[in-house]
């Protein structure tokens, strides 16, 4: 009888630890296809021979441009260069439309954050790859994955449901920032960050 | 196998204890938190690009550069200019955070009568608002018994101020009153000495040898913030500021050495000094045949004859060793600045007690001299000139309940004048308060009527020349939010309410006095222009038309006046050469020394004081600072140990402060850093005022006030 009542609250335990540590992360984010699929691979390797910075750059004041506007897009894609699916949904749905592709950013912060690029890119020296990950070599887009809840990518949480980065660049949320900062030595104030 | 309740229970249990190790009540918890922050009705600021702008500050007569970052037209943070030839890239708490004041929760948006016994706004509209207001105006013409019109200017010296002097000229007995800044004031006793060309002096605080603060706020608010902050920086020797208050403040906790003297007792120790540097013969060796002069006059030696170190020291509560040594100090690194403080927050300080400091500028050589009191031109005068201006008077000098009608522009918040000093100047029961003010809590104790204005950022208003600025200086502050609708600027409410009370009026405009102002600039053709954009500094003579440098002004640029030619002072003008002043001095110290000889009893000497600008900057700030204890709270009595142990007061207890003037509730917080025998108050714009409960002198000067502080049993 003790021993039915232990495995009835072993069962229970492992029930919920596989619902919180599996079944969970699973209903929390949802899936959402970028736009378009867009190879960084092809733009940064030797075809194009590109780097960050010809898209994702400064402007003359020293903010950053964030995201490509279609008119970057257009500086080589004004024809067609190739006949690939991705470059003629490019061409049919927004460069001939003049209308802006409407990406999903897997690193776009709360509102009350503000984050200096150059600061740290031309500052501290520090390549994109610590916080963005290989990005610039994929071949595809990796799918978006929105927090059903609070609204936001998975990216910033972390792939794992525990919020224990597997890599520098996963996570990308106050913590993480944090810790960088501690790692480095560099202080930080409230509205270093926050508007 | 039968389940049984236990089981059920036993399952519920384990899935309990799974959940809670498993990351979904905590994640859920995390992202629930997340999602209350994005609801759709909080604000955000737009998304968009970052632009950046540029503006001068207007939160006080400094005039700051400051870096604006937008994101599309919304402002999202403040910053210095680095470059910027007089704040030098430094802003002050509150000038960071100036962007939060358009949204300040007390913001009104339409004209408001006030009930002030009630502390209510009464319902009326804006036309019937205006309509009562003229006919006060109008009775002002007619009836003599109304009493006198006065308009009250926080931030003289712009256009805007012309269209106040000649509003009050349309009165008979008009006044155009203009409060007494400290700095300004400190330094009229120097009033013509380099002619008439030289109106002003500034202070050339950079090069200065030495620094010998009475007072003055010199990191708290006190001239431009950036001047003593990159001194401070960039000077191997640092500041070689002295600090001489009553209280450990912010400002003596960054200078070289604090001298805690008795309250009132200023004067004194500035004449003990000049006493040790003339037998000494440290002074200025061009200033021989002055001093020679002056030992001419009887009182004066009497006076310094009667001041020793020793007995300066008694008076002042401090060491006699201290006084030697900081004359020593002050000789050593000419010139030294002698600042005297005392504002109308913290208390002004008399004439004779800026006499006695300024002597101390003479003997070091200060005046006129690099590193001191240097002479500075006027702004250029518009032209043609706005006809029929009321000449400026200070508060002082409006005779007691003779003020029928009083406008007040509480454009510069940190000029208030405490109510208690504005009541006794109003007609008793009959006088009409106004104020301009975007918030109807300025002067809410006072005020009959709160005409809504821009606030800074909302603003086209002209930056005239900071007082403690060494050349003539010029800038505006551009807006870059739009304002309500019913709030526009002072201008357009005297205009309205000239109309309302059919007086002989042309309407001005803001506009249009900034214009004539920059084509005075551009027809002095003196001085540069420095752009806050490029950073690049540009002759004044270099622009091509006067709406070339208008332009210029729009979009962010300061006017610097070039540096004028050495020019001596004549020093025969100065009253130090005149017996009577050293007589009317020698009274003076002999009352303060009778004063200050009363043995202790169960009084201690009030002492308000003004809290940090980034308390009441920002309601955010405020808030934040009120909270956290960074600073005094309102109601808050400031004493130390040994007074909380005579008067047998404890930490945190309620208490009373009870002078001639009423009573006030504190809160006792004792301070190891306030002289014994003084309460330290810090000031507010609410009841708890302390300086309410001041004794007011017939020369609207208070500063020490004996008050009783006893505890409140509850």
């Amino acid at each position: 009888m003790r021993l039915h009542g232990s495995l009835a609250f072993i069962l229970g335990m492992l029930l919920m630890l596989g619902i919180g540590w599996f079944a969970f992360p699973l209903a929390l984010y949802e899936t959402i296809d970028q736009p378009l699929q867009f190879s960084h691979k092809k733009h940064t390797g030797e075809q194009a021979g590109m780097s960050c910075e010809d898209c994702h750059g400064f402007r003359e004041d020293g903010s950053f441009c964030g995201i490509p506007t279609l008119e970057n897009c257009e500086n080589c894609h004004s024809e067609p260069q190739g006949t690939s699916a991705a470059e003629k949904v490019l061409f049919k749905d927004y460069i001939s439309k003049k209308r802006e592709i409407p990406w999903l950013v897997y690193s776009r912060q709360p509102e009350n954050v503000y984050f200096s690029h150059i600061q740290h890119v031309k500052l501290a020296e520090i390549k994109c790859e610590r916080c963005h990950g290989p990005h610039g070599k994929s071949e595809t887009l990796p799918p978006y994955q929105r927090n059903r809840i609070s609204g936001y990518s998975r990216n910033i949480w972390g792939q794992s449901i525990s919020g224990i980065p597997s890599a520098p660049w996963d996570g990308m949320k106050m913590d993480d920032c944090e810790r960088c900062h501690a790692e480095r030595r560099v202080g930080a104030s409230c509205l270093g960050c926050h508007k | 196998m039968k389940i049984d309740r236990r089981h059920v229970l036993k399952f519920l249990g384990g899935s309990a204890l799974g959940t809670a190790l498993s990351p979904l009540p905590w994640k859920v918890l995390d992202d629930v938190s997340i999602w209350t922050q994005n609801w759709s009705w909080i604000p955000v600021p737009p998304k968009g690009e970052t632009v950046i702008r540029h503006t001068t500050c207007a939160l006080c007569p400094a005039g700051c550069g400051v870096k604006v970052r937008c994101i599309g037209t919304q402002p999202v943070a403040l910053s210095g200019l680095p470059g910027h030839p007089t704040s030098h890239g430094f802003l002050c708490p509150g000038g960071l955070l100036g962007h939060h004041l358009p949204y300040d929760p007390r913001r009104i948006t339409q004209p408001v009568r006030l009930d002030s016994a009630a502390h209510q706004s009464v319902s009326r509209s804006p036309e019937q608002i205006l309509s009562d207001l003229g006919k006060a105006l109008a009775r002002l013409k007619t009836d003599a018994s109304a009493g006198r019109f006065a308009i009250i200017d926080s931030l003289p010296g712009r256009s805007t101020s012309l269209a106040y002097r000649q509003l009050a000229s349309q009165f008979p007995g008009g006044t155009y009153i203009v409060p007494a800044d400290g700095i300004k004031k400190s330094l009229c006793v120097f009033n013509g000495v380099f002619g008439a060309a030289y109106p002003e002096l500034g202070i050339d605080v950079e090069r200065a040898g030495s620094i010998l603060s009475f007072g003055a706020d010199l990191f708290e608010g006190w001239g431009t913030p950036g001047r003593l902050l990159r001194k401070q920086q960039e000077s191997d020797a640092g500041l070689r500021l002295t600090q001489i208050e009553p209280r450990y403040s912010n400002t003596a906790a960054m200078a070289e050495s604090w001298l805690p003297i008795w309250p009132g007792t200023e004067p004194i120790l500035a004449l003990g000094l000049a006493g040790v540097i003339i037998r000494e013969k440290a002074f200025n060796p061009g200033l021989s045949p002055a001093i020679d002069a002056l030992n001419q006059i009887s009182d004066f030696r009497d006076l310094l004859a009667a001041l020793p170190p020793e007995r300066t020291a008694e008076i002042c509560g401090i060491s006699a060793e201290a006084i030697s040594r900081t004359a020593q100090e002050i000789a050593a690194h000419p010139p030294c600045l002698a600042l005297l403080g005392g504002s109308y927050s913290g208390g002004p300080f008399g004439e004779d007690d800026y006499l006695s400091v300024n002597l101390l500028n003479l003997l070091t050589g200060a005046l006129g001299a690099e590193g001191g009191l240097v002479p500075r031109r006027a702004l250029p005068e518009i032209d043609p000139p706005v006809a029929n201006l009321a000449s400026p008077t200070d508060l002082a000098g409006v005779p007691d309940e003779s003020i029928g009608f009083l406008m007040i522009d509480g454009t510069v918040a940190r000029q208030s004048i405490p109510s208690a000093v504005l009541r006794r100047k109003l007609v008793r029961d009959k006088a009409v308060v106004v104020s301009f003010s975007s918030v109807a809590t300025e002067y809410a104790d006072l005020s009959h009527y709160v005409l809504p204005v821009p606030v800074y950022l909302e603003a086209f208003q002209e930056i005239p020349t900071a007082p403690d600025f060494p050349v003539a200086a010029f800038s505006f502050s551009v807006p870059l939010l739009s304002p309500p609708p019913a709030a526009t600027s002072p201008v357009e409410w005297v205009n309205r309410l000239a109309g309302s009370a059919r007086l002989d009026w042309a309407p001005l405009s803001t506009e249009a006095l900034a214009e004539a102002r920059i084509k005075a600039i551009s027809g002095c053709k003196r001085g540069s222009v420095y752009s806050y954009a490029d950073g690049a500094m540009k002759s004044n003579s270099d622009f091509a038309s006067a709406e070339e440098l208008g332009k210029a002004f729009r979009s962010g640029a300061s006017w610097l006046d070039s540096a004028p030619d050495p020019v001596k002072p004549e020093l025969t003008k100065l009253p130090y050469f005149q017996p009577e002043t050293w007589g009317r001095l020698k009274r003076q110290v002999n009352q303060r020394i009778e004063v200050r000889s009363k043995p202790a009893d169960e009084t201690v000497t009030l002492m308000p004081f003004a809290t940090a600008f980034v308390a009441t900057a920002s309601p955010l700030a405020g808030k934040l600072t009120r909270e956290s204890d960074l600073y005094p709270r309102a109601g808050d009595a400031l004493i130390s140990p040994s007074t909380a142990s005579r008067l047998a007061l404890q930490e945190g207890q309620r208490a009373e402060l009870e002078t001639g003037k009423g009573r006030l509730g504190v809160r006792i917080r004792l301070n190891e850093a306030a002289v014994p025998g003084t309460v330290f108050v810090p000031i507010s714009g609410s009841d708890a005022d302390p300086r309410n409960l001041c004794e007011i002198s017939e020369d609207s000067i208070w500063r020490a006030t004996p008050a009783k502080l006893r505890r409140l049993d509850v």
